[in-house]
């Protein structure tokens, strides 16, 4: 697990994208955000920052064991668990798209909107009303995205809902008002959703949604100009310091004009579609054991077509491989909610169904006993393996866990005995106690 | 049902005491016997003292308002999709699907056990539902989708299919 | 925070008293019932909390536990327990009681209801020395089941029996002020009464809790006006229309200027299978009871079917026995007609499709296409067996799977790996008839070029999927095929036994059953009247309804379609489209080759009537999913519903006005009870109507079953027997009651015509029913009249049904091979053993 040290000046949303990825990551992160652990324009011009850090910019991120990183995507992704990074290559691949889009879609307009009212740049109406069709179009993707889906990625919270609400964040404390952004539904539920997580409550605190719009703030604006002419000691160290870089001044909150990237074709959404659709490939998720010498689908064809007692019951001895294949006794754990004997048989051939991946691999014969409202199940159970098989697949764990499971010594009179009586559907069946009803075979 | 939704609660909850179970009356109410005390009647009143025996409160909502609106859509599986007719479940549909519109979770911005139940309740429902009415009813499909993924609530349920994709 | 009450409702004392009694500040605004504070709910529901997050609650327990929470108190695991029990037990039980007592004015009545509920409360509190419920002191579980209760409780004429205990603690709460205020503030001294505006607006209380079978969901009862009830009242009294003869039917029957032409067809079913439950109910069975409905509508109504004897399966069949096609076709003619006599499917005409009519239409159309330009060739690749001199369909070659190698693979598919083979593809193929190895072989076939018919059929499809009857399966089905693009579809075939291609090229070749089958139904038509085409060329006058089982879908809804709009000769086509899922047997499906389930020629071996096997196959008819037929379940519901119920009540009926009147219909005066029930039925009737207009057949039936259910009520809480003891009053009433009851079997012979028409004769006839009135009953919306008028003379009664005993169904069920005996399992089997390669029998035809 990470562990270091996060420099960053307060309340910066790009330092706040890695701080939520250490919450759920469980990373220790310490922050130097204030004197004196960081003073910013001074420690992040210092040559020691420097040589670590190029280009003096924060967040930048130094780990206990020296390992360095700038640019806050890179920290916040270093930061990161498995789950938050996306644990298939479609899943990162997605993370990966939203942080890309939030920094190419997102925040160009949202700078351009929200800096005027924050009084850190001169208003233009033009870029402003520009800026807000730009927001509409990015709210408008994300709010058709959200429409089917929880998250952004999966159904869990990752670095792609991390970075996109914390890019988001100024436009939705800032300007997006209520009559604004009550179009987009989803991407409001997400969004409080997101921010009332405990991780995200952690660092971002309380966030006050905008209630009204914010204007350009000409007076905090002028406020801020002078100083820029006659820069305070901060700004002044910020300016020496930046002499290797000269857009250094402009850096400060500000994020970097990138150029903008031309919008991307409306089809690259259905090829990200066609990607979640594709699912990854199963294993076989008995690979890992030996082979072995006994062949079910013969003993399967002898149960089928030959006599139980005299033919399929002496093959199924005489061949079975005890390394290879276990046996296994069921019993239904909730006989007491048995009703109707039909409803009842619909449940062991729902079993059998959703288990259909496992018929190449086992054997099973289950029986119902008893009457309408007074019955059980049971059944004998041969699998591949020495394990129960449930819980090699996801998809064969539904059922098994409402079922009582006992390996039997294969050597042991009762299991002989339960082999026999199981599969003729004949016999005393002592330990059962009730009549025989109905059977079902799973092969 | 009502006990084999016990059963996955526990095992939500990581309850490894085995407690006793069973059931009474013509509706199959389930009962936890309990040795010491008296023992307990209802599907939400069993489901809320385990979730206190785990020490997981957060699941009945994390403030008084919180666990009231939880205490509310538990009444509400009980009393209104339990025994559902058939035209019953469209309005259910309806009000949850409005419901939903803003909403991840049922009550406050995490799992809680309103959640759970109502996904076992209305799990049977949705599996029979059409493409289209899933699509009629997105907020519900959505929410259904994310609940049945949350680590460890599916259980004895197989899963859903949400909506496929559409093709263009 | 905001709370919303309104007067008259006993949740909205809860949650004042609550409020009450913890102090906690809250504004508090008073509504009508109408109005709507909750935006999700679809009712309006008071009392509502506007909690200061803007969340809402509309649970009154739940608020009251906000409010105690609030005020300092957490809720118990014991208060919690009772809030639940209020929630999920009481509240049915004091709403029906409620409603009994209040809308209905009968106290006692609710009293027997609110008897369990009270009594369980009594032993709970009673041997305890606590104050309140669950403590000493007054918590949340006290306040809800105080307020809950106060209505009935504070009613003194409500008996409900000895509650000494329940009485001490009701007194006690009741005593505290939060609930004097809370009562005078919702129910100001207007006692029970004031309850009736709240209660009016409340959903209707169900009798009795339903299983929890999500597939058996009955529908709720329906709670009358006192208007409705009136209305029904007024209409039954009338009695039948003087004359109103009932038409006889004349055949041929031929569309009408000014009535309802309604053209019925069920799928033509396959000549050589003996057709399984499966195949009855899907589609002869379902097209039946509805066309008697029709008829019993007034429709002019023609009722078509017929068997499809062409193609592969034909020859090979012969092959088999040693006869001719034709032999064959006529040997399985006569067995279909045979079944469907015996299960009375009231055909007007039912053919077949090797006539000349079918080679004349089939021609006809076929010039129609080729000349529009609606046929492409193309040279497909076959199997050819040069011993036997034929092409080789798909079935008739085996040979090596060429991906799993399994060595006995068929043409079309592998039964070991699954899938799908083309027949050239096959490693060593080898000719199942002579076992020698075929050859492969070009051949020129025609095709019906269906994407140029697309535009067409879409504008078609779009028109009728509006306004006709389309089964939610035939529809998606059909979607889903214009979804994925229609490709261009062979016509013709190497064979012999079929409809030959009319061209010289193609002289060796005949017309793939697909593209004539359904002109069948055309054919079959002319073989009944010359005039056909009053019925299949006009679109204008004539509404199609096509019966089958959903794996005929696509042929009746795109490619038959796409055949009569190429020929551009103004056929009619289809309007509504009723296709049902699959009925399993016992779970699994039914097989000829592993003799499992019922086939039609077998069914009258078991001794059980035709009409209950015609009633229990529409009771689990496959209507939106699929079904199962069970013997088990077969005897439950001939016991359960025809005999103790619907038998059970026309029989009691009967017998009253044999035994008390001497045969003859007493007087009647109607009160109250009778209206109510009169309404109720008539409710049940325009329920039947609307779910049979729409051939919701299987619902439809639960209607019939109400209706004797209500029937059944009605006799027994007014105990004509008794009565019939009694006083002069009482006399009079036990005759009102018999004569209500005796025409209610009336109109339950009259509504059950169409499911089974044997019974329903034999009670006419043992009423001695005027032959009008099962028209006269539902025509229009259909209403409720009343048949036999006071002195009507009935004739003798006597039972309708018998019971099946348990030891008969288990013979018949190992006769028919279930998964029941163990022994069996090997030979003759439920379990499909996974290399049996036998076809399974389709439901529809193949």
């Amino acid at each position: 697990m990470a562990a270091g040290t996060l420099y960053t000046y307060p309340e910066n949303w790009r330092a706040f994208k890695a701080q939520i990825a250490a919450q759920y990551s469980g990373a220790r992160l310490k922050v130097a955000s204030s004197p004196p652990a960081f003073t910013f324009g001074q420690t992040n011009r210092s040559p020691a920052f420097l040589s670590n850090f190029p280009l003096g910019k924060v967040p930048a991120y130094q780990g206990d064991d020296g390992f360095c990183l700038f640019e806050s995507n890179a920290i916040a992704h270093y930061l990161s668990n498995d789950a938050l990074r996306g644990s298939t290559p479609q899943a990162s691949a997605q993370v990966l798209q939203w942080v890309n889009f939030a920094d190419s879609e997102i925040i160009p307009p949202a700078s351009a909107w929200v800096f005027p009212t924050l009084g850190i740049m001169q208003f233009n109406k033009q870029a402003t009303e520009q800026a807000k069709e730009e927001v509409k179009r990015v709210l408008t993707v994300l709010n058709q995205h959200l429409n089917t889906r929880t998250f952004l990625v999966g159904e869990r919270v990752s670095l792609a809902d991390i970075t996109v609400v914390c890019s988001l964040l100024w436009l939705y404390k800032q300007v997006l008002e209520p009559a604004f952004r009550q179009p987009y539904p989803n991407v409001n539920r997400w969004f409080v959703t997101c921010i009332n997580q405990p991780q995200f409550k952690a660092v971002l605190g309380e966030v006050k949604l905008c209630e009204k719009m914010a204007q350009f703030d000409a007076k905090k604006f002028a406020e801020n100009q002078p100083k820029k002419e006659a820069p305070s000691k901060k700004e002044k160290a910020g300016k020496e310091a930046g002499k290797q870089q000269p857009q250094q001044q402009q850096e400060k909150k500000e994020k970097k004009k990138e150029e903008k990237k031309p919008a991307p074709p409306a089809e690259e959404m259905d090829e990200c579609e066609a990607a979640l659709a594709s699912e990854p490939k199963t294993k076989d998720p008995f690979a890992h054991l030996p082979k072995t010498s006994f062949v079910l689908d013969e003993f399967k064809r002898k149960y089928s077509n030959e006599d139980t007692l005299t033919v399929a019951i002496p093959h199924f001895w005489e061949n079975f491989d005890r390394e290879g294949f276990s046996i296994w006794y069921s019993e239904y754990r909730f006989p007491e909610e048995l009703t109707m004997t039909f409803m009842s048989c619909n449940l062991i051939t729902g079993m059998f169904q959703r288990l259909d991946k496992l018929r190449k691999n086992a054997f099973a014969s289950v029986i119902l006993f008893g009457t309408n409202n007074d019955s059980s199940i049971s059944g004998i159970w041969v699998f591949r393996g020495q394990d129960l098989a449930f819980t090699l697949s996801d998809d064969w764990q539904i059922d098994y866990e409402s079922y009582n499971w006992r390996k039997l010594d294969v050597d042991s009179e009762e299991c002989k005995t339960m082999v026999k009586e199981y599969f003729a559907w004949e016999g005393e069946f002592k330990h059962v106690g009730k009549p025989f009803s109905q059977g079902k075979i799973f092969k | 049902m009502a006990l084999r939704e016990l059963s996955s609660l526990e095992k939500f909850l990581g309850i490894k005491k085995l407690n006793k179970y069973s059931t009474q009356g013509e509706r199959k109410v389930p009962v936890l016997q309990n040795n010491n005390a008296q023992s307990l009647v209802g599907l939400a009143t069993i489901s809320c003292h385990l979730v206190h025996e785990a020490k997981r409160r957060e699941l009945l909502g994390d403030s008084a308002e919180q666990r009231a609106v939880v205490q509310q859509w538990l009444e509400y599986r009980l009393t209104r999709l339990d025994h559902c007719s058939r035209d019953e479940i469209n309005i259910i549909l309806k009000e949850l699907n409005q419901y939903l519109v803003d909403k991840v979770y049922l009550a406050g911005n995490s799992i809680t056990l309103a959640d759970m139940l109502m996904y076992y309740g209305i799990h049977h429902i949705i599996m029979e539902l059409a493409v289209q009415q899933k699509e009629k009813y997105l907020n519900v499909t959505r929410w259904f989708d994310h609940i049945q993924h949350y680590p460890g609530v599916r259980h004895h349920l197989p899963p859903v299919l949400k909506l496929p994709f559409k093709k263009r | 925070m905001k709370l919303f009450v309104s007067e008259g409702s006993p949740q909205c004392v809860k949650v004042l008293a609550a409020l009450e009694h913890t102090g906690v500040k809250c504004d508090v605004q008073l509504l009508s019932h109408e109005e709507s504070v909750v935006s999700f709910l679809s009712r309006p529901v008071l009392p509502a909390v506007l909690l200061p997050s803007g969340q809402q609650l509309f649970s009154a327990n739940a608020i009251c536990q906000y409010l105690f929470e609030v005020g300092g108190k957490e809720i118990t695991d014991a208060s919690r327990q009772l809030l639940e029990w209020e929630a999920t037990e009481l509240q049915p039980v004091l709403l029906q009681a409620l409603h009994v007592a209040v809308l209905q004015g009968k106290r006692s009545e609710a009293g027997t209801l609110l008897k369990n509920p009270l009594s369980w409360l009594e032993q709970c509190l009673s041997g305890k020395p606590r104050q309140f419920l669950t403590a000493e002191t007054v918590e949340v579980a006290d306040i809800v089941l105080w307020a809950a209760l106060y209505p009935v409780l504070s009613d003194s004429a409500l008996e409900a029996g000895e509650l000494h205990s329940v009485r001490g603690w009701f007194e006690r709460v009741s005593q505290l002020p939060a609930c004097t205020k809370a009562v005078q503030k919702i129910l100001p001294g207007k006692e029970l009464n004031g309850l009736k505006n709240f209660l009016q607006k409340q959903p209707v209380p169900h009798a009795q809790r339903r299983e929890n079978l999500p597939s058996e969901t009955e529908d709720t009862e329906h709670v009358m006006t006192e208007e409705e009830i009136e209305v029904a009242a007024q209409a039954w009294s009338k009695g039948l229309p003087e004359c109103d003869e009932t038409i006889k039917r004349q055949h041929p029957v031929l569309p009408k200027e000014g009535k309802r032409n309604v053209l019925v067809t069920s799928a033509l079913p396959y000549v050589n299978n003996v057709p399984h439950l499966g195949n009855i109910i899907g589609c002869v069975l379902s097209a039946d009871v509805f066309s008697r409905y029709g008829r019993l509508r007034g429709w002019n109504l023609l009722y078509l079917c017929g068997t499809d004897e062409y193609g592969t399966a034909t020859e090979n069949k012969a092959l088999e026995e040693g006869l001719t096609p034709q032999q064959i076709c006529d040997k399985y003619f006569a067995v279909h007609s045979a079944i469907y006599k015996w299960f009375q499917i009231d055909f007007d005409y039912f053919g077949r499709t090797t006539t000349q009519q079918q080679t004349e239409i089939s021609q006809n159309i076929f010039f129609r296409l080729y000349e529009r330009g609606f046929l492409q060739e193309d040279i497909v690749e076959q199997l050819r067996c040069e011993n036997c001199q034929r092409f080789l369909a798909d079935r008739f070659v085996e040979g090596v799977c060429p991906n799993c190698k399994y060595p006995e693979a068929r043409g079309d598919q592998c039964d070991k790996c699954g899938r799908l083979i083309n027949a050239v593809e096959l490693k060593d193929p080898l000719c199942k008839v002579c076992g020698q190895t075929p050859v492969i072989r070009t051949s020129k076939h025609l095709f019906l070029d269906l994407p140029k018919l697309e535009g067409d059929l879409e504008a078609w499809l779009e028109k009728t999927f509006n306004t006709g009857d389309w089964t939610a399966n035939a529809k998606q089905i059909t979607r889903s095929w214009i979804r994925d693009g229609l490709k261009p579809r062979c016509i013709t075939r190497d064979l012999k036994w079929g409809t030959p291609v009319p061209l010289p090229e193609y002289s060796e070749k005949v017309f793939y059953v697909w593209f004539d089958a359904p002109i069948g139904y055309l054919s079959i038509t002319a073989n009944y009247t010359s005039e056909w085409e009053k019925w299949w060329k006009n679109p204008q006058q004539v509404e199609l309804y096509n019966f089958m089982a959903k794996d005929n879908v696509p042929f009746h809804s795109v490619v038959f379609p796409c055949s009569l709009l190429g020929a551009q000769d103004n056929y009619t086509l289809v309007n509504h489209l009723i296709a049902t899922e699959y009925l399993n047997y016992e779970d699994t499906k039914f097989s000829k080759s592993r003799g499992v389930g019922v086939f039609g020629d077998m069914a009258k071996d078991t001794g059980i009537p035709s009409d209950v096997w015609r009633f229990y196959l529409t009771y689990v008819r496959p209507e939106g999913q699929d079904s199962s037929f069970s013997w088990a379940d077969l005897a439950l519901k001939n016991n359960s519903e025809l005999l103790n119920n619907l038998g059970n009540f026309i029989n009691r009926a009967g017998m009253f006005v044999s035994k008390f009147f001497n045969g003859c219909v007493p007087e009647i005066v109607l009160q109250d009870e009778d209206k109510r029930l009169i309404a109720q039925v008539s409710w049940e009737l325009k329920q039947y109507i609307q779910l049979l207009d729409k051939v919701r057949i299987r619902d439809a039936l639960k209607c019939i079953l109400n209706i004797s259910r209500h029937g059944n009520q009605y006799i027994q809480s007014n105990e004509p027997w008794k009565k019939i003891k009694g006083g002069e009053e009482d006399r009079k009433r036990a005759g009102t009651v018999t004569g209500v009851s005796v025409n209610v079997a009336c109109l339950l012979s009259a509504v059950l015509e169409p499911y089974m028409p044997t019974v329903s004769q034999t009670i006419r006839a043992q009423l001695q029913a005027p032959d009008n009135c099962a028209s006269a009953m539902l025509g229009a919306e259909g209403c409720f009249l009343r048949s036999l008028p006071t002195g009507h003379q009935i004739g003798t009664v006597k039972p309708l049904f018998q019971k099946l005993e348990t030891e008969q169904i288990e013979i018949l069920r190992k006769k028919f091979g279930g998964q029941q005996g163990p022994s069996n399992k090997t030979s003759t089997t439920g379990t499909n053993p996974p290399n049996a390669a036998e076809p399974i029998t389709s439901q529809g035809k193949k």
